[in-house]
């Protein structure tokens, strides 16, 4: 390994894909410059002895996950980049009050399909994208949530092209990734600790304090001091480190389905000292799971009468049960007429143009299109079963063609978006990667948001795709002062 | 606490002693293995597999009669107790299981413990016993032990002195009581043999309750099984006698409140009294000690039912009011 | 003028567990509902081991019990009472107005009945339910009354009532390969057919008084299904296919929903435990009162 400065000579930029470090003449960004002055002045060895410290903190904390479908690869750890990607302030300023809106507006929104459905019988919204949407459960019509906030924890997936700030995806389930974002930065500032200090990053390591005073906001009318519990599917699900740790942040007890019971209508949990009453959960468990008896009867993960005890409002659910149905793929195309619906404002932050399969006009143009799209499955996540239309074959394409035909309104389509690049460490050079932005938005009696997030990575060469179960990698986002 | 969690520190703890205890015995058998005669090596894996119920592999003709033992064994005998992920007694099934308990509760610890922990289990996951065998076994079951007494004190220097830490001291000396009193059980192996052998199995025995010092100190260089068995019993300044186990188990069990049931708990603190009661009056001068022991083994695994019983995993008996809070 | 019948109804339901059960946890679905045609005077359950029953209102305003029992039991016994006045009319016009399927049709996507005009679980509409819909040429004519009366009529004549042939979560499929059901399966049936006309129709859980030559009750077990469906000028309106007959004032109903399942008497979930047999029983008994 050459114990040289590594200069960003070789590194490429081209001016269809924004560059988050660089203006296309190859000068840094103004936000940049502290950070680019500190690389350049780096030498190879010290760069990757950084990259494999801040690999190895991660292994021995254990921020370790299982990929489905591959648990004999045993456990593994998101690859982390020691690079930062810089956000000016105004930027940020701009992704945060963005964020906010549209969070109010989906909260509304929820409130508003599981009671008197206003935006329908406005036609707004046509009946069917909600009514057949899985996610929507008929079990919680006529209920309200606390402040409204349906969506108390979000993971918003943001993109920017080279006409800015997109809302690719909203995470309203149970939306992970808090604690890599926390790891990160621990680890990267720990590095990076000179340029750390001269930057003045806002700090994201407080999120547990936000997160605590959101649900102690949504504890049930009458309880001052809310007992706080964590609802995981146990060790073996892929995201237990951030169980544990948002546990940790929050002192609140990490429970499973088998340490809580229902009785009287109320929730408790079994401690060495006897029962005691929950009264606010955290869950991390997928809405399928909560409640045998009420959703999926398979399941062991959940609480057999937990929605009885919700619906009384003795005890909360973060998030909500049914919030599914607001990140929905195909009622994302509509956020942008739900909050000028609701709020009669104009969107802040850009949807990503989507054609609905399940309607003819959207099925024949995606279909015609299919090579220049990527077309998803309403209801999945995770980067699976997706078509990347430039990235894959003509048998694929006509595979898939047959798969949308058969059932049009599972589908959706979008233009494959010029996905800003960053530059990242990869064997011992800058590279650029596409990456994506996912900050964390808590709504309680007001909106919470820690400055910065997630940044996902596409590792591979030219790759769209940055789900870290598709070999995804991840680093530090820091936002400057102003 | 939450029952679970506190049940996971509890296993958690005792994974941990066991590795330590297996460590020590894997350590001295090591040794053996270059220099002591067939007779104490062959010794010392049937107290192993004794102390720990288990068969050896391939059945207990693999360490049957004297005559009957193959030294190529070792290498299988060896890797089986301390590799072999299919043994839940091995040195690393151990540390998994605690691991695993750890990784559940490592919220409700410190992070150095986690950290001491994870580190060890990560470290010796992928070593082969090929990787070792030729160099020095003994010298990585040294390394292993320091690394299992240092999450130990890491403990003891950095947990917090909640309900957890009790249970977790509890689950250590419960895993005294319960390992030493088997390792003390299979004593009753060398009788009738020659004093040479004798002498070398009371001395290992010695060393693994690290009383070897004490002893000569206190008594002679000469051994005297019922002295050594007096010491490792009842001398409360050996730190893992029973007695001292027994009575640092009940001071734990004390600084714990009453759990749901008052009945079940008065129940459990009475057993401890009652073990303590044990070897503190009724240890006898020689004979019937094997029965003794046998009594403290059984009453240490009540204890350990009763303390789940009243802890971890007690019936809804009392119906609870919403009101509890 | 509207007669009235007063019932007192008496259910008992007795689940016995092949060992004994660490925990079990259970809704019971056994209040009739008051709404337009029926009013409960009077409703008590109990169970034994003795809990408390938690009320609760389910999305398609039932009135639901949600009980645990958190500790050993070898048995759970449901006592259920209640006393209902029967007030409906017999009041079925042989058409309906001009424009009633333009009605009907204006309803069938809304966001309202939604879930009582799309498939649910046990009544999904199946190429064996579509040979079956052609073979005896089952359609829906010029008025959605007569249609449905006739459908009712089709599955009576083609089904045999058969107790014990299905269990309780039986798909449409297996009555109509075998023609033996109970009235949950002419239910279901029903519901699929009607609900492909754009009618929106639920399931009715609820108890039947049969009687015999002397008036006197002739079943000891009278839960029974039937279904209802939402008609211009009429409203909700039940049709009993079981019996070819409307829901009349021998009808007493608990509980709607889509299906069966959202509707069942009792749903459970045993935590250690395995099986169980459940022996129910109902006495219903006319009783008199006097007139206001």
């Amino acid at each position: 390994m050459p114990d040289t400065i590594l200069e960003f000579q070789k590194y490429e930029i081209e001016p269809s894909f924004y560059d988050e470090m660089f203006h296309g003449d190859g000068s840094p960004r103004q936000h940049c410059v502290e950070l680019h002055a500190t690389l350049s002045d780096l030498t190879g060895l010290e760069l990757s002895t950084m990259q494999e410290r801040v690999t190895r903190s991660f292994y021995n904390e254990g921020i370790t996950f299982i990929v489905y479908g591959n648990e004999a690869a045993g456990e593994r750890i998101i690859p982390i980049d020691c690079v930062p990607r810089v956000l000016a302030n105004a930027e940020w300023r701009h992704i945060e009050t963005g964020l906010d809106q549209r969070l109010r507006a989906l909260n509304l929104f929820l409130q508003d399909v599981y009671n008197e459905a206003r935006i329908i019988a406005d036609g707004v919204i046509p009946t069917d994208v909600i009514r057949d949407c899985p996610q929507y459960r008929i079990e919680m019509r006529g209920l309200s949530a606390l402040h409204g906030a349906w969506v108390a924890v979000c993971g918003t997936d943001l993109v920017r092209t080279n006409d800015g700030f997109r809302v690719l995806e909203d995470n309203l389930r149970v939306p992970s990734g808090v604690s890599y974002m926390i790891a990160t930065r621990k680890a990267v500032k720990a590095n990076l600790r000179g340029v750390y200090r001269r930057s003045n990053v806002l700090d994201v390591e407080h999120y547990g304090k936000l997160l605590l005073s959101t649900l102690r906001d949504l504890a049930p009318p009458g309880v001052t001091d809310p007992t706080i519990a964590l609802l995981t599917p146990g060790v073996y699900n892929s995201a237990f480190y951030e169980h544990m740790f948002l546990a940790r942040e929050l002192d609140a007890e990490l429970v499973e389905g088998r340490d809580l019971i229902v009785n009287d209508g109320y929730v408790y949990m079994r401690t060495t000292s006897g029962l005691r009453r929950v009264d606010v959960i955290y869950r991390r468990v997928d809405d399928d799971f909560i409640d045998p008896l009420v959703f999926r009867p398979d399941s062991y993960l959940g609480v057999p009468g937990l929605l009885h005890a919700y619906r009384l409002g003795n005890v909360t659910l973060a998030n909500a049960p049914g919030t599914g149905v607001a990140d929905d793929k195909s009622v994302y195309a509509y956020v942008p007429d739900i909050i000028r619906y609701y709020l009669s404002e104009e969107p802040i932050l850009a949807n990503v143009d989507t054609y609905l399969c399940r309607q003819p006009e959207g099925l024949e143009y995606t279909l015609d299109n299919l090579e220049n799209l990527v077309v998803k499955e309403v209801g999945g996540s995770g980067g699976y079963g997706m078509l990347i239309g430039p990235h894959s074959t003509v048998e694929e394409r006509q595979e898939y063609a047959k798969q949308i035909q058969a059932n049009p309104k599972n589908y959706i389509s979008q233009p494959v978006l010029d996905l800003s690049r960053a530059p990242c460490l990869i064997d011992d050079q800058f590279e650029p990667r596409h990456v994506d932005l996912r900050p964390f938005v808590l709504r309680g009696n007001e909106t919470r948001i820690v400055p910065g997030g997630l940044c996902r990575i596409a590792l591979k060469r030219g790759s769209l795709v940055v789900n870290s179960s598709q070999g995804g990698g991840a680093k530090d986002i820091w936002v400057l002062p102003d | 606490m939450l029952s679970n969690s506190a049940n996971g520190i509890y296993w958690m703890a005792r994974y941990m002693e066991r590795a330590s205890y297996m460590c020590r015995l894997l350590h001295i058998q090591s040794e053996a293995l270059v220099d002591r005669p067939v007779s104490e090596i062959q010794f010392g894996w049937r107290r192993i597999y004794a102390a720990i119920n288990r068969n050896p592999l391939g059945g207990v003709q693999a360490v049957g009669p004297l005559d009957d033992y193959n030294l190529v064994d070792a290498y299988l005998l060896t890797d089986e107790l301390t590799f072999v992920r299919d043994n839940p007694e091995s040195i690393l099934s151990c540390l998994e299981r605690g691991r695993e308990n750890a990784r559940q509760i490592r919220h409700c610890v410190s992070d150095q413990m986690w950290t001491a922990l994870n580190t060890e289990f990560l470290r010796i996951r992928d070593v082969k016993l090929t990787d070792i065998w030729l160099a020095s076994p003994s010298s990585f079951y040294e390394e292993l032990l320091a690394a299992i007494d240092r999450f130990s004190g890491v403990a003891t220097a950095t947990m917090y002195r909640d309900e957890g830490w009790h249970f977790f001291r509890v689950g250590q000396f419960i895993e005294r009581v319960q390992f030493g009193c088997s390792l003390l059980l299979t004593q009753k192996m060398i009788e009738n043999q020659s004093g040479e052998l004798a002498e070398a199995s009371w001395r290992s025995l010695l060393k693994i309750f690290h009383a070897s010092g004490a002893y000569d100190r206190t008594y002679s260089i000469e051994i005297q099984p019922d002295l050594v068995l007096d010491l490792l019993v009842t001398d409360r300044r050996i730190p893992e006698s029973l007695l001292r186990s027994v009575d640092r188990t009940t001071q734990e069990l004390s600084s714990l409140g009453d759990g749901p049931d008052t009945a079940t708990s008065g129940a459990l603190r009475r057993l401890a009294g009652r073990l303590g009661a044990l070897l503190r009056y009724d240890w006898p001068d020689r004979d019937d000690r094997e029965e003794v022991l046998r009594q403290v083994l059984l009453y240490s695994r009540q204890l350990d039912n009763l303390l789940s019983q009243t802890y971890f995993n007690y019936a809804f008996q009392v119906v609870p009011r919403s009101d509890i809070r | 003028m509207t007669e009235m019948v007063r019932y007192a109804i008496q259910h008992n339901s007795r689940y016995q567990y092949r060992n004994s059960v660490a925990r079990s946890a259970m809704w019971i679905c056994l209040e009739p509902r008051s709404d337009f045609d029926q009013n409960v005077r009077r409703f008590e359950a109990i169970t034994e081991p003795s809990v408390y029953l938690s009320p609760e209102t389910d999305p398609f305003g039932n009135n639901k019990h949600f009980i645990t029992v958190n500790f050993e039991h070898d048995s759970l016994v449901i006592k259920a009472s209640s006393e209902v006045d029967n007030i409906t009319a017999a009041r079925l016009p042989t058409a309906l107005g001009p424009g009633a399927w333009e009605e009907i049709d204006s309803w069938t996507n809304t966001f309202d009945q939604w879930h009582y005009t799309h498939e649910s679980p046990l009544t999904i509409y199946s190429p064996a339910l579509d040979d079956f819909v052609t073979k005896y040429r089952i359609g829906s004519g010029s008025d959605p009354v007569e249609s449905l009366l006739r459908l009712g009529d089709t599955l009576f004549r083609n089904f045999e009532y058969t107790p014990g042939s299905t269990n309780a979560a039986s798909k449409i499929e297996e009555i109509l390969e075998t023609r033996q059901g109970v009235c949950q399966d002419y239910a279901h049936v029903m519901i699929a057919i009607a609900r492909s006309w754009g009618i929106p129709t639920r399931y009715v859980s609820g108890y039947m008084y049969l009687t015999g030559m002397h008036g006197e009750q002739v079943s000891e077990s009278a839960t029974h299904a039937w279904v209802e469906c939402l008609l211009p000028e009429l409203g909700w309106f039940g049709f009993d296919p079981t019996n070819a007959t409307i829901a009349d004032q021998r009808h007493v109903r608990i509980a709607v929903g889509r299906d069966y399942l959202d509707v069942s008497p009792t749903r459970g979930i045993l935590i250690d435990g395995e099986s169980s047999t459940l022996d129910a029983t109902v006495k219903m008994e006319v009783i008199p009162f006097s007139t206001v």
